[in-house]
Parts: structure tokens; C-alpha cells; sequence
């Protein structure tokens, strides 16, 4: 998919004051080219009603590496946005508007006893008892144990998923997960969403 | 995940599959179902050559897993 920045943003504007005019949100539908284009508009507007501080940010392109080494020979890490940490870890602030851009470790020797979740944006019930269902830690192991990874990494994260404003997560999160990445030489990192 | 989210954000490669919010890799202690959609995400890393893609995985919620990659 190619998209123009310019283009969005001109068209999250247009989205933004057709709800502002409108009696009821969104009844103009014409203005959508399909059910994605209407459905991330709608999400647009609803994030820009909720939270005073929420900014779209998009990449200005795909960062698209081929992943040309055998899986069987790769180091597999794992990142997830739903709110994981230690139990003995600094929780997570949960409020959107004092956004959260910290990451925090996870060990790969971790169990399920071991894990909290900090997040107010979804249900979260199974995962607290079982958290493979966002953080898969358990099910890369077996993988790794049937021969079909080459090797767990030794460091693992978990992020928030409301962060309204990236400004923090891109210029200090993301290089310093980056530089733990590059010095574990892992070669791909699945991320999972809460 | 919400395809019509990322497929704004520019990311290389990305796999939907129709959970809940809150059960991406599937329901809690249903491990060989985690196991082969964990399996399947890694496998695409391999198998999208198309940058942009978001794949969407054929399973439905409740429903018995098997993987369509093997």
C-alpha cells in the first residue's frame, strides 16, 4: 500500500469536521472509498474525541527487510503493546492522557504466575490467567524445542498500547529495545497486540 | 489487531486474525492452538514478499485449529 502523508492528513481533517457538522456521526458516507477507508475514520474521530493529546503516527515508509535466513537457524524475540510486566516490575500508567512510552523486560524463564497486565482498553481475563494469549512465551519454547526456531532470545518486551502521543516511544523506547535486539543478534520479533 | 489501523501505519508485513481484543494467539491454555498460530505468524515472515501485506489467518474463535501452512 502506498500512502500520501499529505493526503491522510488532509483527509483525517475533512473526516474530523464532517463529524463536527453532522447530527449524527458519519452519515455522510459517500465520502469513503470502501468499508476500511469509513472504518479507520470513524476510529480517527473516536480517538480524537477521547483523548486530548492523540496524534496518527505512520511511517513515512515500509521498513521492508526479506527475511532470507532459515527459520530453523533463527533467534525469535517477542514484543507485545498489551500491557505485560513482572509482577515485580514498576507497573504501567494506564491513563492515556499521561501517556506511557516505557518498555518493560521480559525474561524468557518466566511463568505465568510471574506476569501482570496493566491496560484498560480490553479484556484481559484470560490473559491473566494464561499470558500466551498475548505474549507467547510458552508456545516459542515448543518451537524452539521442535526444531522449528533456532533459538530463543534471551530478552523479550512489553510495551502499553495507548500511547497517544509516540513522541517518547520513537526517539528513546524504540533505539534502546533496537540496541538490546542487535546486541542478543536476533534475527525476527513478533509483535502482538493486547 | 485492527487491519483497517495498521494498514495505515506502513508496517513490512502483518497477520489478522478474527479473536477478540485480548486473545490474539487464542483462548487461555488451549497451547497447541497458540503454538500453530504462533507457527503460522513466523512462517509468514518467510512466506509475504509483498510489502505492506496483512494476512489474514483463516481461523474462527471456538473453532478447532488446524494449520493451513504445513
Amino acid at each position: 500500500m502506498n500512502i500520501n502523508r499529505r493526503e491522510l492528513e488532509k483527509k483525517i481533517k475533512l473526516w474530523i469536521d464532517l463529524e463536527a457538522q453532522s447530527d449524527g456521526p458519519f452519515e455522510i458516507v459517500y465520502e469513503f472509498i470502501n468499508d476500511r477507508e469509513e472504518k479507520f475514520a470513524r476510529w480517527i474521530v473516536m480517538a480524537n474525541a477521547v483523548h486530548e493529546k492523540f496524534q496518527f503516527s505512520m511511517n513515512d515508509e515500509i521498513a521492508w527487510h526479506e527475511f532470507k535466513k532459515p527459520l530453523n537457524e533463527s533467534r525469535i524475540s517477542l514484543l507485545t503493546t498489551a500491557g505485560v510486566r513482572h509482577k515485580s516490575d514498576k507497573p504501567f500508567i494506564t491513563d492515556c492522557e499521561n501517556t506511557d512510552s516505557s518498555h518493560r523486560m521480559l525474561s524468557k524463564n518466566s511463568s505465568n504466575k510471574d506476569f501482570a497486565i496493566d491496560h484498560l482498553h480490553y479484556d484481559h481475563r484470560q490473559a491473566d490467567q494464561d499470558i500466551n494469549c498475548v505474549f507467547p512465551i510458552d508456545a516459542l519454547h515448543v518451537l524452539h524445542q521442535e526444531g522449528v526456531i533456532g533459538s530463543v532470545a534471551n530478552h523479550h518486551f512489553g510495551l502499553m498500547g495507548c500511547i497517544s502521543n509516540t513522541d517518547l516511544l520513537i526517539k528513546k523506547t524504540i533505539p534502546e529495545i533496537m540496541n538490546t535486539l542487535v546486541e542478543d543478534s536476533v534475527d525476527c520479533v513478533v509483535l502482538t497486540p493486547g | 489487531m485492527k487491519p483497517e489501523i495498521t494498514s495505515h501505519v506502513q508496517v513490512p508485513r502483518a497477520a489478522y486474525i478474527r479473536f477478540p481484543l485480548g486473545n490474539p494467539i487464542g483462548e487461555s491454555f488451549k497451547k497447541n492452538d497458540q503454538k500453530i498460530i504462533l507457527s503460522d505468524l513466523l512462517k509468514l515472515c518467510k512466506t509475504i514478499k509483498s510489502p505492506g501485506t496483512i494476512f489474514e489467518l483463516p481461523y474462527r474463535w471456538k473453532r478447532t485449529i488446524q494449520s493451513f501452512l504445513e
